[in-house]
């Protein structure tokens, strides 16, 4: 229970084991869950049953055509011979590390230069954004190579000034860079979250900020900053949950296959292979729930460190 | 903890029903032949084009038999196989589904097809036995061929000019002027290469057939059917290529195996020859708009008997067992399979009909690369010795898998040798967990 | 915790420098303006960089719009961005290439968006409320549950579900793709709001409490108004995401009379023949629209935060 309570991030709330609610406390806990209803329906109805089916299938063989059947710990034994599977996660490590720092920096960046202060900053916002809503679309398979393939764009500003480029969605050391590429060029999603989070300091702090004569510097690291946290927090935990599970970009670049040589092969992207391509979705469901594993570690560090650096208004 | 219980409880019935749900499978739904109200689902995948034509197809069938409709669901090819697992999972299948060779032997070994001897409204007559063997499965015919189509090497003929090369007697060409045509034009052309290396599970099973072997065992089911010098030679005749300046860069190669047919290599006129299926001769025409022909593909002694051709069926159409519509499903599968009315709007856009009579019925009405692809395939048949079998279960990815290992060769990351063991124990992995 | 990061904000800069606290107003007035503004050079400066950022950003939008004028066969032979011939023809064979016109399929997506941004902002913000301004037992077991659903791939969950929805009879409809965003399944919302609601100083409840609002008032009339920037964030989001959704949609919705425009794009594609590459990037350009409107509209509500509503 108390990893429970790190992981939530929330407040722990004193409370003897057997201590009787006064009236007032079970009235909020029935408001509560006058709030919470929609979701404790959905949670119950769509979302529980599906991954605890998900659970049970990992723990068996099953083809999507017949009946599972239960093979016990199999898959997930299975799993520590599976050199694809173990490159798979590599390559998704190593891009959930590199990209995913590289997409926040670009975002918060953008944000603080597009919060105010400037003529046409909708357009711009609009225009950074753009990316974005292109998202997983087929079109993104095409013009990627079109920019970065043999005969693409980079390698013609290349051969201008004079330096032979190289196939670099084929070539297998670079496929993983342009992804990443792809991935801090769609910066906007995050963007608007820190848009919308400057939006939500209140004014009066740089106002009496600026009163005190305190720099722009200064307004940032003791204004913006710490107010920002619970923002910038958001975005860290959901950008690496989402880039854990990356599939589309990859998915759509290499034509569903991974290529070239598995370098762009997401963990999930194997995962879709194994459950759709060669119909094991017993075994698919173990990774599934590794997957879930990893991620529920990284989210879990994230809660315990946010205690050190994320400031609520709470 | 007792408080949990009563969520819990909510949740463990949400759950059990769904596994529940699973644990019927996709077979013991058993359609019945009398039930059913005549309302049958139809699946495809493609482009417009073909959404187009198959939508007349229907409308003729459905004016043709009131009462009936015919629901049609399209899709591009990935999205739909993704979308048959998830409804066939769910029995949920559609009533006549469109098959592809890598994957009807697991939808039919499975129990997710029905046998269709022994569908009454069904003609079967009609289809020389060879074309039935390409659907069967043990003593069933799973899935009826909607049409032939022969792995091929396409050469553009305006590149050959330029490059001065001539185009070769297909009959009696071997692998060393394979080799020396692609050498000759990349040396002459410089931008322009020789060849796109083939390079699919197509080329690898004409190889071996040359070889009077086979990629998967027929014997041994979950087994290769090929000796490992076979496939490493085969290997080595890939380096080769690359070696003797013929092929395009290995990044070339690779790029154009993500599957976007047009950005290919030859498509894009980056090569001069390509290995591709008989019928997509007009859209190579269309997207390279030069003089594209078809050529038989080479053979190691210049005898054309011994190029190891063969036909492989374009798609199936299959009927679920899972529909409860299995006698109207028949009738409009038999319609598709025997009405001249159907063929002619389907031409040959599903491969060249192995009913005999549908391809005399559509002749007048195709067009000059239509035409082509049609004589062709009749050209080779004395020479078309008998065509292997659908892919096994489990083989569904194998393609990608060869073009991977491909890929790594060309690439210089493993040798013939490792490639042909890694490559044989991937694809033993794949199949015999059927 | 952060009731003592405002005043820090202040009372740092007032502790070293407290004469600056009396400064004139005249000075106060100056330093403002410079800092909407800044000098004419650095305003400059600042708009090429973002002009030529920009013409990067853009470039992917450029390149779409000119291949959907190009000829089919010459999209994938040219990578610059000149044109020299006006294919419009895709754009009218593309908009009636399928079995409806192409705004059928727009009709359709429309249908599923809207109920999808009603479902989300009602849903996702009053289980945001509770997670982040009530109390109640297990709290912290429940808000953690909450973040595992969002960790599993769609992949492993789409057939489960699948059968759910199908045992109900509720395939070939919307309500696959509507329900669970009236039920607040969307995490990545609900965190979202609850991170911002958890950013509003909580003595604007308080206050309203010792006034004698209830949880529903205090909710309705504080702090929906207040979030506007993460409502708004949200309604974007979950307009350009379902939008875009592909594979639920093509899962779920089997008559193509239901189709929505990523499944109906996809229609154009096929990898083994010919595809309609004119014809999809055409309308890939029309189904552009209405999302790019709603991001330029959209976005004016996200810089309406308690910054602009006048609250102190």
């Amino acid at each position: 229970m108390s990893a429970l309570n790190e992981m939530s991030g929330l407040k722990k709330e004193p409370r003897g084991k057997k201590r009787k609610l006064t009236a007032a406390e079970r009235k909020e806990e029935l408001v509560s869950y006058l709030f919470l209803a929609p979701w404790l329906v959905g949670l119950a109805i769509i979302t529980i049953g599906p991954m605890a089916a998900s659970l049970y299938l990992s723990f068996t063989d099953y083809n999507l055509l017949q009946p599972p059947e239960w093979t016990g710990l199999d898959n997930y034994l299975r799993m520590f011979e599976d050199t694809r599977l173990q490159n798979s996660l590599g390559v998704t490590f190593l891009y959930v590390f590199v990209s995913v720092p590289l997409q926040l920096i670009a975002a918060l960046a953008l944000a603080l230069i597009l919060d105010r202060g400037m003529r046409g900053l909708s357009f711009y916002r609009s225009v950074y954004y753009l990316p974005s809503l292109l998202g997983g679309s087929v079109a993104i398979a095409v013009l990627w190579r079109q920019i970065f393939g043999t005969s693409g764009l980079i390698n013609q500003l290349l051969a201008l000034v004079g330096i032979e480029g190289m196939g670099w969605i084929a070539d297998p050391s670079t496929a993983l860079g342009t992804l990443m590429v792809l991935n801090v060029w769609t910066f906007g999603a995050p963007m608007v979250i820190f848009l919308a989070g400057l939006r939500q300091i209140p004014t009066m702090y740089y106002e009496a900020a600026a009163m005190d004569g305190a720099s722009k510097v200064r307004q940032f690291t003791t204004i913006t900053a710490p107010l920002l946290t619970p923002i910038i927090f958001f975005n860290l935990v959901l950008q690496i949950i989402g880039a854990f599970q990356s599939f589309t970009q990859a998915f759509v670049v290499s034509g569903g296959t991974g290529g070239p040589a598995d370098s762009t092969m997401f963990f999930t992207l194997y995962l879709y292979q194994q459950g759709f391509g060669n119909f094991n979705m017993g075994y698919a469901s173990a990774m599934a729930w590794l997957l879930l594993l990893i991620i529920a570690a990284f989210t879990f560090i994230n809660f315990i460190a946010s205690k050190w650096w994320v400031f609520y208004d709470d | 903890m007792k408080k949990f219980s009563r969520p819990a409880r909510t949740l463990t019935a949400a759950s059990l029903a769904v596994v529940l749900g699973l644990s019927m499978g996709a077979c013991g739904n058993g359609g019945s032949e009398s039930a059913g109200d005549g309302n049958l689902r139809f699946s495809w995948w493609g482009s417009d084009p073909r959404h187009e034509a198959t939508q007349e197809i229907i409308d003729i069938y459905e004016s043709n038999n009131e009462g009936v409709t015919v629901a049609g669901e399209f899709s591009d090819f990935s999205g739909y196989w993704d979308k048959l697992a998830t409804t066939t999972a769910g029995r949920d299948a559609p009533d006549v589904i469109t098959m592809d060779e890598k994957y009807i032997m697991e939808y039919a070994g499975r129990g997710a097809l029905t046998d269709l001897t022994e569908l009454e409204n069904l003609d079967l007559s009609k289809f020389p036995e060879a074309a039935l063997d390409l659907g069967r499965y043990e003593d069933g015919v799973y899935g009826l061929s909607t049409g032939q189509n022969a792995y091929s090497v396409m050469v553009n003929a305006d590149l050959f000019a330029e490059a001065g090369v001539e185009i070769p007697d297909d009959s009696t060409w071997t692998w060393d002027d394979y080799y020396e045509i692609s050498a000759t034009i990349s040396e002459n052309l410089g931008e322009v290469a020789g060849t796109d290396y083939g390079a699919l599970d197509g080329d690898l099973r004409i190889w071996l057939r040359q070889n009077d072997e086979k990629l998967y065992s027929e014997d041994e089911p979950g087994t290769v059917g090929y000796s490992q010098e076979n496939l490493l030679s085969w290997f080595e005749h890939l380096l080769h290529v690359r070696d003797t300046g013929g092929g395009v860069s290995a990044a070339q190669f690779t790029e154009a195996a993500a599957g976007t047919f047009e950005a290919e290599n030859f498509p894009t006129k980056k090569t001069a020859m390509g290995w591709y299926w008989s019928n997509q001769l007009g859209a190579l025409r269309a997207a390279t708009g030069d003089d594209i022909r078809i050529l038989r593909v080479p053979s190691p002694s210049g005898n054309a008997e011994d190029n190891g051709m063969y036909y492989k069926a374009s798609m199936y159409w299959s009927v679920s067992s899972q529909s409860d519509n299995q006698a109207a499903a028949a009738d409009f599968v038999n319609f598709l399979a025997n009405d001249p009315a159907a063929a002619e709007k389907m031409l040959v856009d599903r491969g060249v009909p192995a009913n005999p009579e549908m391809a005399a019925a559509i002749e007048p009405k195709l067009d000059e690369s239509q035409q082509t692809v049609v004589s062709f395939l009749e050209e080779i048949e004395p020479e078309v010795s008998d065509s292997p079998k659908p892919s096994p279960i489990g083989a569904g990815t194998v393609q990608e898998t060869i073009v991977r290992y491909v890929g790594e060769v060309l690439f210089d990351n493993l040798t013939p040798e490792e490639a042909t063991e890694q490559l044989t124990a991937e694809i033993e992995g794949m199949i015999s967990a059927g | 915790m952060t009731t003592n990061i405002a005043p820090q904000a202040n009372t740092a800069p007032a502790a070293t420098r407290t004469p600056t606290k009396a400064a004139p107003p005249v000075r106060r007035k100056k330093r403002n303006d410079e800092e909407l503004s800044g000098s004419t050079g650095s305003r400059l400066l600042k708009h090429i960089v973002l002009i030529a950022f920009g013409i990067i950003m853009l470039y992917p939008l450029l390149w779409m719009l000119v291949s959907s004028l190009r000829p089919n066969d010459v999209i994938f032979r040219e990578a610059g961005l000149w044109l020299t011939t006006f294919e419009i023809s895709n754009y009218t064979e593309g908009w009636n290439a399928l079995q409806s016109p192409f705004g059928h399929y727009m009709i359709n997506s429309m249908i599923v968006v809207v109920g999808s941004i009603i479902g989300n902002l009602v849903s996702c913000s009053m289980a945001a409320y509770a997670f982040a301004r009530l109390k109640f037992r297990r709290r912290n077991l429940l808000f953690a549950i909450m973040l595992m659903t969002i960790m599993l791939p769609i992949h492993v969950i789409i057939v489960p579900q699948y059968i759910i929805f199908s045992e109900l009879g509720w395939v070939n409809t919307f309500i696959p793709l509507v329900l669970p965003k009236l039920l607040a399944t969307d995490a990545f919302f609900v965190f979202l709001m609850v991170q911002f609601i958890r950013g509003l100083p909580k003595e604007l409840d308080e206050a309203a409490r010792i006034d004698g609002c209830g949880h529903v008032r205090i909710f309705t009339r504080i702090i929906l108004p207040l979030m506007m920037p993460a409502l708004a964030t949200t309604t974007i989001f979950t307009f350009i995401w379902t939008w875009n959704d592909f594979f639920s949609q093509l899962i779920y919705l089997t008559d193509p009379e239901m189709y929505t425009v990523p499944v109906a794009l996809r229609s154009f594609v096929d990898s083994t023949a010919t595809s309609s590459w004119g014809s999809m990037f055409a309308m890939s350009i029309v189904s552009l629209l209405p999302v790019f409107l709603v991001f330029l509209f959209g976005q004016k509500y996200l810089v309406k935060g308690i910054a602009t509503t006048g609250i102190k």
